[in-house]
This record gives C-alpha cells, sequence and structure tokens, in this order.
C-alpha cells in the first residue's frame, strides 16, 4: 500500500494547492476534459434515460394492447402483490444464499487463481491453461444444464464414480442442499476463467523494480506475493467488489431455471423464476416491472453504501 | 533469483499439476460436447455418447455452413464486433480518461459518475428500448446493434481506475511541458494502458459476438443478423405438435446445437491469444524510466 | 438523350406495339375487346370469392414459418413455388413481412409490435401459449371472425366446426370470436402404454391388462431381464413428472385414468358439473402405487428431473420396458431403442383398469392446432378464407387424378422419374432433389401438410391396421410415412374412444385463473413429485387439495362450471 499512500498524499496536496481556483476557470480551462465525456452521456440520455420512462409500467396494470398511456395506474399495488406473497421472504432468501455464495467464490477464485497462475513460469503453459479455462463462458446455461442433469445423474459419471468408490448415490438435482451446491460451484466453474483476465492484466501494471527491491531486501515468494502481489490487486478487487453489488439480487435466471424440479423449488426457487412463473408467464409484464425497480433499488442503495465505506476507511474513490 | 530455491521449485510443480488438473476440469466437458457434434444423431438422443463420436460424421457442422444465411450472419457478425469494439473504446477511453481526474480539474464529475452509475441499475425494459430504437428509425439496420450499447458504465469505470493506476509524475510532467489535456491522453495515457484496453476491448467483443437476441427483434430481415442471432434460428425448439414425428426424427438437435457451440465460438476464442500479448507486464515501468 | 433520339425511341416502341397487337389478334382471330373496356359484364358480377381468384391480384402480408427455411433453386423468401402457386390459383401475393426467427422471439416481437403499435401483417398465425392469443384479441387490432365464417368457410370446415363448436371457445371475447382455428387431426393427441412385446414373450407373460398386472410385468422385467441387464441397471417404467402428470411424451394421464381421474384437465362429474383431475381422490391412490413402484426400483429415480424427452433415453437405451406417448412414439423417438436391439418389439397397449376396474386417458377430439388472425385493416379477409378452403379441399385428402396427387410441387416434392410420377424421397434425392420439409412457407405454420382434416388421419391409419391396401394419395402417404405401431395404437385408442375424456373447458383463461393458476399449478407439480419420493404422505395429498381449494380453486372452479353453464345452454 506503500506506492498507493503516497500518491494520494501527492494527490491531496495538488488539490490544496488549486483549491483557490474557481470552478469556473477549471471549466475555462479544462473544457476538454468536458468535452471527452459528453459523447458517452448523450448516449446514455438517449439509450438509457428515455427509456427509462418504462419504469411507470411497475406503477400499472400494464396491457401490450393499451400502451403506456392507456394501461390503467394502480399505484403500489404490483409490489403489494409481490411481497404479500407468503413465499415471497423464502424466495428472497434463497436468492440470498445463492447470489452471496456467488458473489463472494467469483471474487476470491479468479482472484486467487490469477495469482497462482502469474507463478507459472512457462510462459506457453501459462497461456494454454488461460485459455483453456475461459472455455466454459462460452456455454450456454442450456447447454451447460443438460451436461449438468446427464452427469449428476443417479446413474451418471459422478455416481458411477461414487459407487465405484463405496459411497452412497446421490441425487444431486432432486436434494435442497445439493443441489445449491451445484448451482454454486457450476457458476464459479462457468465463469472464473473469464473473471481471471481482469486480475491478470491488473498484475501486468505492478512494477518490476518493487519485486527487485524485495528480492535484495531478502524476501522469499511468499512475502513477495503478501506484500506486492495482492496489495497490488487490491484496488481493482474493490471495484469490481462495488460493481458487483449492483445486481446482487440476480441470482441468474438463466442457470437455475434450466436446472431445477419441482423436488427442490423450496431451496432453489429465486426472486426471477419465480416472478417468471407467477408473473411473466400469464403477461403480467408489470410485476415484472416492479420486480425489475425494486432489485434496482437495493442495488443502488448496496452500490452506495460500498462506496461509502470504501472512501471513509481506505480514502480511496472507487469511482 | 528466488525461483531456483528448492522451496520454490517444489510449489512449483505442485502449482503446474495443480493448473493441468484444472485446465483438464475446463476441458472435459467441452471435449464431450466436441464429441456429440460429430456423432450420429441417434446415439447423440439417447445420451449414449461420452468423450468419443460414435457413428463419426461432420452433418451437424455442414447443415450450418450450408445454411443460406451463414456466411452474410459472419461477415456481420465480424462487422459489428469490430465496428462496435472500436467505437465503444473510443468513447470509453475518452470519458474514462476525463473521468479519471479528480473533481476540482473536471468540475461535475462526480455527478458524471453517478449519472452513468444509474443506468447500470435502472432500465425501462424491453419495451420503451424497442419504441425508440422503431422512433430512431433502426429497426432492420446495423446500427439498431451498435449504438444502444455502445456507452457502458461497467467499462468506463473500470478502465478510470486503470488510468489512475498509473503513476501520475509523467502526466504532470507532461502537463508541464505545455501539451495539453488530448496531447497527454494519447502520447501518454493509451501507450500505458494496453493490458487494460485488451482486457476492456475483449470483454466488448465477446459481449457482440454473443449477442443474439437485440438481432432478433431489431432485425426483422433475416439476411441481415449477425451469427449469434442465425444460430437460433438454425436449431429452433420444435413445437411437435404442429411438425410431427417426420421432421423431429430429422431434426437431431443435440449434435446440431453441439456443432454450433463450437461454430460459434470459434472466431471469438482466436481472438483472445491474439491480445494476450499485451498482457506483458512492466511496459508502464519502462515507459517511466525513458 | 437529345430530343431526336428520343423521337426515335418513341417511333421504335411504337411500331413495336402495333406488331405485337397485330400478333396477338392472328394468334386469336376473334374481336377481343380492346384491353381499355375493362372487365366483362359477366365478371363484374361476380366477386373474387366466387371467382376464386383476385383479378387484379391483391397483396397479402404474412408470417413467415419459424426457424430458417430452405429454398431450393433460385426461390426465395417472397417468390418461391408456395407464392407462385397463390398469385397463379388465387391472384393473392403473399409477401412475407415477418420472419420469426424462434417461439420466443416471435412472441416477444408481436407483444413489442402491440405495444408499440407498429403495422401487423394482414394474417397473423400464431401457435404457442394462450396468453399471447389473448394479449393479441385484446390488442382490438384483429377482427371479429364470425362473419367471414359465415359467409366464407368452405364445407370441410364447416362440417368439423358444427360438430365442434368448440373449436372457437379459446380465441373468444365477449362472446365474440376473432380467430379462426388450424385445424388439426382428432385423436393425435390422445395417448396409450407402450410396452416391449418381446421382453413379455421371452417372460412368457401376457400384456398387462391392469395394474397388478402391470406390477408383475415390471418385477420380471426388473429381475429376470431378457437381455441380460442386472436389477441394478433396469428400471422399467419410465415417465416424466417435470411438467406434470399429462403431457405431451413420457406422460401418465393414462395411469392415473386406471384410478378414475385424468389430471391436468376438467372432466365432467356424474352430476353435470366440471371437476379438475389432478385433485380427485384417485389421484392420491395413483401416487401412492407411484410411491412404492419407486421403492421398488421400478421407476427410474431421475424421473423428477427428467423432462419429456429425456425420460425417453432410458427406453431408448434399452434400459426401460414400458412408457406412456402418443400415436406416434415408434416413429420418433421411441424408435430409436431398435437401432441397438433390432429384435425389439414395442407394441401399443389398451387401457389399463385399476383396482376398482376404471380406464381413462386423456382425449382430444376438437382437433385445433394454432390460430389464425385477420388484420381488422386487411380488406380482404375473404382471401385466407380461399386459400385455406382450397388447400382443405384439394390438398389436405387429394383425390385421384387431382392436382396434389403426388404432392404439392413438381420439381419440390415429387417428380417424373423415368416416366412415373414419384414423391419417393430416397428416389428425389438420387435425381438430385434434395426435398426439405420448409419448402413450402405455408401460411399455417405447418409443414407438410397445412390444412389438415380431422378425421382423416385415424381413418388411414385404421384402414391400414386393418390389412387394407391404400388407396387414395393420402393413404399411400401414410403407408409410406407411419410404422406398423402407429397404425396398431391408431386402432387401439379408437377402440377405446368412449373410455377416454376430453378436457371440457376449452375458453380462455378465467379471471381468478390468470391471477392464481401459476401458483395453485406450483404446488401440483410440487406435491406429485414429492409423493413419488415419500416426502409428502396420503395426509399431505388431502393437505394440498384442502389448500389448492382455498388458495383460489374453489373460485377457479366456479368460474369454469359457469363458463361451461353459458355454453352447454
Amino acid at each position: 500500500m506503500n506506492t498507493r499512500m503516497w500518491r494520494n498524499r501527492k494527490l491531496h496536496a495538488g488539490a490544496r494547492r488549486r483549491n483557490r481556483e474557481t470552478a469556473l476557470s477549471s471549466l475555462r480551462r479544462n473544457w476538454v476534459l468536458h468535452l471527452m465525456v459528453w459523447p458517452a452521456v448523450i448516449l446514455f440520455f438517449i439509450f438509457s434515460y428515455l427509456p427509462m420512462a418504462g419504469i411507470v409500467m411497475a406503477f400499472q396494470n400494464f396491457k401490450p394492447g393499451l400502451g403506456f398511456l392507456n394501461s390503467p395506474w394502480v399505484g403500489l399495488d404490483q409490489f403489494r402483490f409481490l411481497f404479500g406473497y407468503d413465499n415471497f421472504l423464502k424466495v428472497l432468501r434463497n436468492t440470498l444464499v445463492f447470489s452471496l455464495s456467488k458473489y463472494v467464490l467469483n471474487i476470491l477464485i479468479p482472484f486467487g487463481f490469477a495469482i497462482l497462475l502469474n507463478e507459472v513460469r512457462n510462459r506457453r503453459y501459462k497461456r494454454t491453461v488461460q485459455t483453456i479455462v475461459y472455455l466454459p463462458y462460452f456455454l450456454s446455461w442450456v447447454t451447460l444444464a443438460g451436461i449438468l442433469l446427464d452427469m449428476l445423474s443417479t446413474q451418471g459419471l459422478v455416481n458411477t464414480v461414487m459407487a465405484r468408490l463405496g459411497m452412497e448415490r446421490i441425487m444431486f438435482l432432486g436434494d435442497g442442499f445439493w443441489f445449491r451446491l451445484t448451482v454454486i460451484f457450476s457458476d464459479v466453474w462457468k465463469s472464473f476463467g473469464f473473471n481471471t483476465i481482469l486480475y491478470l492484466a491488473a498484475l501486468t501494471t505492478v512494477s518490476p523494480d518493487l519485486y527487485e527491491s524485495a528480492e535484495i531486501d531478502g524476501a522469499n515468494r511468499f512475502r513477495q506475493t503478501l506484500h506486492i502481489t495482492i496489495p497490488s490487486l487490491v484496488p481493482i478487487t474493490v471495484v469490481v467488489a462495488t460493481l458487483a453489488l449492483g445486481g446482487l439480487l440476480n441470482a441468474n435466471f438463466d442457470q437455475v431455471f434450466n436446472l431445477y424440479n419441482p423436488m427442490v423449488y423450496e431451496k432453489a426457487d429465486i426472486i426471477d423464476t419465480f416472478v417468471y412463473r407467477i408473473g411473466l408467464l400469464s403477461g403480467k409484464y408489470s410485476l415484472g416491472a416492479a420486480v425489475g425497480l425494486f432489485k434496482s433499488f437495493i442495488g443502488l442503495i448496496l452500490i452506495t453504501i460500498s462506496y461509502r465505506l470504501a472512501y471513509r476507511f481506505t480514502n480511496y474513490r472507487i469511482f | 533469483m528466488y525461483y531456483k530455491t528448492r522451496g520454490y521449485r517444489i510449489f512449483n510443480a505442485v502449482n503446474s499439476i495443480f493448473m493441468a488438473a484444472v485446465g483438464l476440469l475446463c476441458l472435459l466437458p467441452m471435449l464431450h460436447l466436441l464429441a456429440v457434434s460429430f456423432s450420429a444423431s441417434a446415439p447423440a438422443n439417447a445420451g449414449l455418447v461420452s468423450f468419443w463420436p460414435i457413428g463419426f460424421n461432420a452433418e451437424a457442422y455442414l447443415r450450418t455452413f450450408s445454411s443460406r444465411l451463414f456466411v452474410g450472419a459472419l461477415t456481420i457478425s465480424v462487422l459489428r464486433a469490430a465496428v462496435g469494439t472500436a467505437m465503444t473504446m473510443f468513447i470509453t477511453l475518452m470519458a474514462a480518461y476525463a473521468l479519471s481526474k479528480d473533481e476540482r480539474t473536471l468540475v461535475g464529475r462526480n455527478v458524471y459518475i453517478w449519472f452513468m452509475i444509474f443506468t447500470m441499475l435502472f432500465s425501462g425494459g424491453l419495451i420503451p428500448s424497442y419504441m425508440l430504437i422503431v422512433k430512431l428509425g433502426l429497426i432492420n439496420r446495423f446500427w439498431a446493434l451498435i449504438l444502444p450499447t455502445l456507452a457502458s458504465a461497467y467499462n468506463i469505470i473500470l478502465m478510470l481506475n486503470f488510468f489512475r493506476s498509473l503513476p501520475r509524475e509523467m502526466e504532470e510532467a507532461s502537463l508541464i511541458d505545455g501539451a495539453g489535456h488530448l496531447a497527454t491522453f494519447f502520447r501518454i495515457y493509451l501507450p500505458l494502458s494496453l493490458p487494460a484496453i485488451a482486457t476492456v476491448s475483449l470483454f466488448t467483443i465477446v459481449f457482440h459476438w454473443n449477442s443474439y437476441f437485440d438481432g432478433l427483434i431489431y432485425i426483422g430481415d433475416k439476411n441481415r443478423l449477425p451469427l449469434a442471432s442465425v444460430l437460433q434460428t438454425i436449431i429452433v425448439q420444435q413445437d411437435f405438435r404442429i411438425v410431427g414425428p417426420e421432421v423431429m426424427a430429422r431434426l437431431s438437435q443435440r449434435t446440431l446445437k453441439a456443432a454450433q457451440i463450437f461454430i460459434g465460438a470459434i472466431p471469438v476464442l482466436l481472438v483472445y491469444p491474439f491480445l494476450q500479448r499485451y498482457f506483458i507486464s512492466g511496459i508502464v515501468l519502462g515507459a517511466v524510466k525513458q | 438523350m437529345t430530343r431526336r433520339a428520343k423521337t426515335i425511341a418513341t417511333l421504335v416502341l411504337s411500331i413495336a406495339m402495333i406488331l405485337g397487337i397485330l400478333a396477338g389478334c392472328g394468334t386469336t382471330p376473334t374481336n377481343t375487346p380492346a384491353p381499355t373496356s375493362g372487365a366483362t359484364p359477366t365478371t363484374a358480377e361476380k366477386s373474387p370469392f366466387e371467382l376464386g381468384k383476385f383479378d387484379p391480384p391483391i397483396t397479402m402480408t404474412a408470417v413467415s414459418r419459424v426457424g430458417d427455411p430452405v429454398y431450393l433453386y433460385n426461390d426465395t423468401l417472397n417468390d418461391n413455388a408456395h407464392t407462385r402457386w397463390a398469385l397463379d390459383q388465387f391472384g393473392i401475393r403473399i409477401e412475407y413481412v415477418l420472419e420469426p426467427a424462434d417461439a420466443d422471439s416471435y412472441r416477444t416481437k408481436l407483444q413489442l409490435m402491440i405495444s408499440s403499435n407498429e403495422t401487423l401483417p394482414d394474417v397473423v398465425v400464431y401457435t404457442q401459449d394462450p396468453v399471447t392469443v389473448g394479449q393479441l384479441i385484446e390488442s382490438g387490432k384483429f377482427m371479429p371472425i364470425m362473419e367471414t365464417y359465415e359467409k366464407y368457410a368452405g364445407t370441410e370446415y364447416k362440417k368439423h366446426a358444427e360438430a365442434n363448436p368448440q373449436i372457437f371457445y379459446p380465441f373468444m371475447k365477449d362472446g365474440v370470436a376473432y380467430g379462426i382455428p388450424i385445424l388439426e387431426y382428432a385423436h393425435n393427441a390422445d395417448t396409450l402404454m407402450w410396452i416391449r412385446k418381446d421382453w413379455l414373450d421371452a417372460l412368457s407373460l401376457d400384456i398387462p391388462k391392469t395394474v397388478d398386472d402391470l406390477e408383475v410385468v415390471l418385477q420380471k422385467f426388473k429381475y429376470e431381464n431378457p437381455d441380460g441387464f442386472t436389477p441394478e441397471e433396469v428400471f422399467p417404467f419410465t415417465f416424466s413428472f417435470k411438467n406434470g402428470a399429462k403431457t405431451w411424451l413420457s406422460t401418465m394421464d393414462w395411469f392415473f385414468g386406471a384410478y378414475g381421474t385424468v389430471p391436468m384437465q376438467w372432466n365432467p362429474m356424474p352430476d353435470g358439473s366440471l371437476a379438475y383431475g389432478s385433485i380427485q381422490p384417485g389421484a392420491k391412490d395413483a401416487l401412492l402405487k407411484l410411491k412404492d413402484w419407486m421403492d421398488k426400483g421400478y421407476i427410474p429415480q431421475d424421473v423428477a428431473t427428467w423432462d419429456e424427452f429425456t425420460a425417453t433415453q432410458i427406453f431408448v437405451q434399452g434400459k426401460a420396458g414400458v412408457i406412456g406417448g402418443g400415436n406416434w412414439v415408434m416413429d420418433w423417438p421411441c424408435n430409436g431403442v431398435k437401432a441397438e436391439f433390432p429384435d425389439a418389439e414395442v407394441v401399443p397397449v389398451g387401457l389399463i383398469a385399476g383396482p376398482d376396474g376404471k380406464m381413462g386417458a386423456t382425449m382430444d377430439i376438437t382437433a385445433a392446432n394454432g390460430v389464425m388472425l385477420i388484420n381488422k385493416d386487411f380488406a380482404h379477409p375473404e382471401a385466407y378464407w380461399m386459400y385455406y378452403n382450397y388447400l382443405l379441399e384439394n390438398y389436405a385428402n387429394p383425390p385421384v387424378g387431382g392436382v396434389f396427387e403426388y404432392g404439392f410441387a413438381q420439381g419440390y416434392d415429387w417428380e417424373i422419374i423415368d416416366g412415373v410420377p414419384t414423391n419417393d424421397k430416397t428416389k428425389l434425392k438420387e435425381n438430385g432433389i434434395d426435398y426439405d420439409y420448409s419448402y413450402f412457407n405455408f401460411l399455417t405454420m405447418m409443414p407438410g401438410n397445412p390444412a389438415r382434416i380431422p378425421s382423416s388421419y385415424f381413418d388411414a391409419l385404421i384402414k391400414l391396421a386393418d390389412g387394407l391396401d391404400p388407396v387414395t394419395p393420402f393413404e399411400k402417404r401414410m403407408a409410406v410415412e407411419r410404422s406398423l405401431e402407429t397404425r396398431m395404437a391408431a386402432k387401439v385408442i379408437m377402440a377405446e374412444a368412449d373410455k377416454r375424456t376430453q378436457n371440457a373447458f376449452t375458453g380462455a383463461p378465467t379471471v381468478t385463473m390468470t391471477e392464481k393458476w401459476s401458483l395453485l399449478f406450483q404446488a401440483e407439480l410440487e406435491t406429485y413429485t414429492k409423493m413419488l419420493y415419500g416426502q409428502v404422505d396420503a395426509a399431505g395429498f388431502d393437505a394440498f387439495v384442502a389448500n389448492w381449494l382455498k388458495d383460489g380453486g374453489e373460485q377457479v372452479t366456479k368460474e369454469v362450471n359457469d363458463w361451461y353453464k353459458s355454453v352447454t345452454d
């Protein structure tokens, strides 16, 4: 953290020096910077903000034939309908079980894997492994679910091996506990290779000088990893972790939908699959919109808290 | 050097074996799919194929390649990935550079940032987006696939963090030398951010390559669909009640689906090793020393 | 172009025209009226419908078949054997303005189009879920069709619709029908039990007639398997519960029928009211029996996770001997078992009797599959009827010597080879015509046979099953396309048609159904599956029924019965 703190201190000194300048003179001097942001701002306005008018749907009983203008207004009925379900809390809990486990593992495992992969000295071997672990990212959940259903069936590959080793056969996808493990780990397996790329890119910015001087100081590789490699990955990790909070209530519809069955509804039903069955299948778009809005608000709150905490404790602005 | 010590050598051996094991774990399902894609449809549908094709044939691939839409779709996909990525990178890099400055340099920076963060969270859904595309006259146009996703808050935030991790001295030196923001951006920042640019480009290429749904709803003319959307049309889940057994029997869905995973993914897999070249540590340092 | 050149060009053209007219007069030496004089008095009185042709031709925009149609020669989406025929025959220029890629994106596209007030095609065919059909009707963009039906429907269509007025019920709003149902073969959705006859013979067992017989059969299949599989490998009875007990393949409705109820449909009760099949006491007994069989290892442990198709795999692998399905399962996919076991003999079995001697299964004689909606701004709704009537009367069951005797279009699905007309696909392929079911992009989205006469299919199959020679082109086609097993199945199904029950509720979803049905159905799926594994017992089933009634089921039942009374009166 040494370099970073030093840099931060310097940054603040610079900021103080410019303190006297008015906002206006800064604008005059830095208008080019504004010009550089505006293309993005305009695109966001057109393609993200204009369609946001559709959020009104959450407060309507939207009918495609009537459109936004003529669909009846129902106020908060959609939310009452949703939160009024006996099952809603259970579904919310299931969602959090999946999404929190995936959240933590999808950060830790690519992080650790990137560090280990970085230690592989043969460049060709390293690149080959890197390419192979990135393959599963390109499988759709429909395909992957088909393979998993096959492999994890009671007569499937995994159970056959387990039976040979004298273990009990397990109905992985028909038992709530095993189902959850399957969902969490298959998700991590599918995406860790792809997520690793970001950390590998971050590692390239670490100056070899730091390792050299540590070597001279007599630090072994483990200590170098602990004091140089890991700290240099922390900023990007914090950024990724914060941004991922925005989608915390998205526990991956495609995955659960393709894997689950009536046996495990109780432990497997997430908000999105639940809403799909009670709402979207019967054409209740407004319910879907209300759920989306609810999830967005939670995401906004989480991101804001995380942003504040990171700033308070590390004096680092994530964005 | 540390890697000559005994302890490290043992670690290295264990680590290499571990990497091989993880690699195998990721490779096996792909091998299974490869075997299915080259199998006859009957054993594939009966779930008999494991890691070696049964009744070897390449019909699933030929069926896809012989689609009248295939070549055009491939071209459109390549074009989409190229144009989309180039433009996205342009927008992203510029915005990220400006936003990597502090509030005093870029007045209103935090407003900009939260304006963008908001778009990651809230969306109006499909219907208003579609109406917008209709109103803009983009239905059936190539640009309907490019413009809506050109600016991505996620990419901008990643990029601005990379920019901020670059040594600040270089920027200050450049500004003192009298170079403007644009010159500093092009001469100092871009060359030093190649790993980050390669990463975000890869994300964007993969995103464009895999997107199929926007094509299906925005592009009505099948001759203008990108590959990912076309693949969707070739393996349609047929409604049995309508097509009847004679049609179902002729469609070996499994082998086709498996083949299309490879047909769909190979071009984008080829891009990766090429971009890996830019993942070399030390570029930043070298620049500082000069 | 200079002025002089223009003059010369005009002169040359005029001369050419005069020569052309003279030449025309030369070939038809009658005093035909000049083209400017308009239509003859006789055609002016008759409408294009009566004439069977629009002159000048009209354009009808439509939806192309879902998927990736293949074209022969230089055919394209809007210029192919089918569109040329329609233009020639009826003066209708079919123009496909929507090309859906798959069912999901088609549904989304339609919903988006009605939401954003885009112009819809003149005729819109939809074959999927009733929810979307309801939205399309509700959008007010389609015309009521009863008037066009009265005026334009052909005899073949009216014959079926008058016998089965319920075909219009799903497309009614406030008592008005908004969709023209597309006819389907009757009984095609009826299901029955299929069994490995070669195993029965090897074990000297008779075809099971009761549930108890079946239990003995399953026990022997597992423990004395004729193909030499060990008991650990064989799970003789496969089915799918993931989407319910009554479904399109690997179905169980015939098993529940033995306990006096057909699940997942509304059955008439002795008192004349309708009741939902899945919550009847008989279902509980059926489920308890299945649980017992699961414990004994007769049922694969994974059935809860299998969809309809996956459940057939174990049968195709030769490790199961009993499966439920329609008349066609030995055309696809269960015929796959013969690849590994050429001697496998799979036969359709009549309904089995339960402990009280009851029998039953589902039935479908209403026979509609999908709907055609007509844009209310389309000036010529009769154009669709002309097209559909013609296909129903000339192509669905073509007479010997008719235009469609061998197929739809020469050079596509039939050809004269060595002087003999043939539609044999292998022969066509040898002669360079690679027939594909999607060549003709028919408006009804039904490949192969776009217009189906409900009774024709089983009539033909039963005739063939009785050993009669195929006479009509349709019978000849069935003789080639349908297996012996399928013909037998048709006969077995028809012999017991009186024991089968049709779903009596065919209306659009009721108010409470729209609100509550998905949750009620979810509880049903959960209870059924869990009973199979013993996680819910008999008392649990009773609790499910009580909750089902309380959580909206009672209200739904009332609404369904109100509807039933309104249509039966």
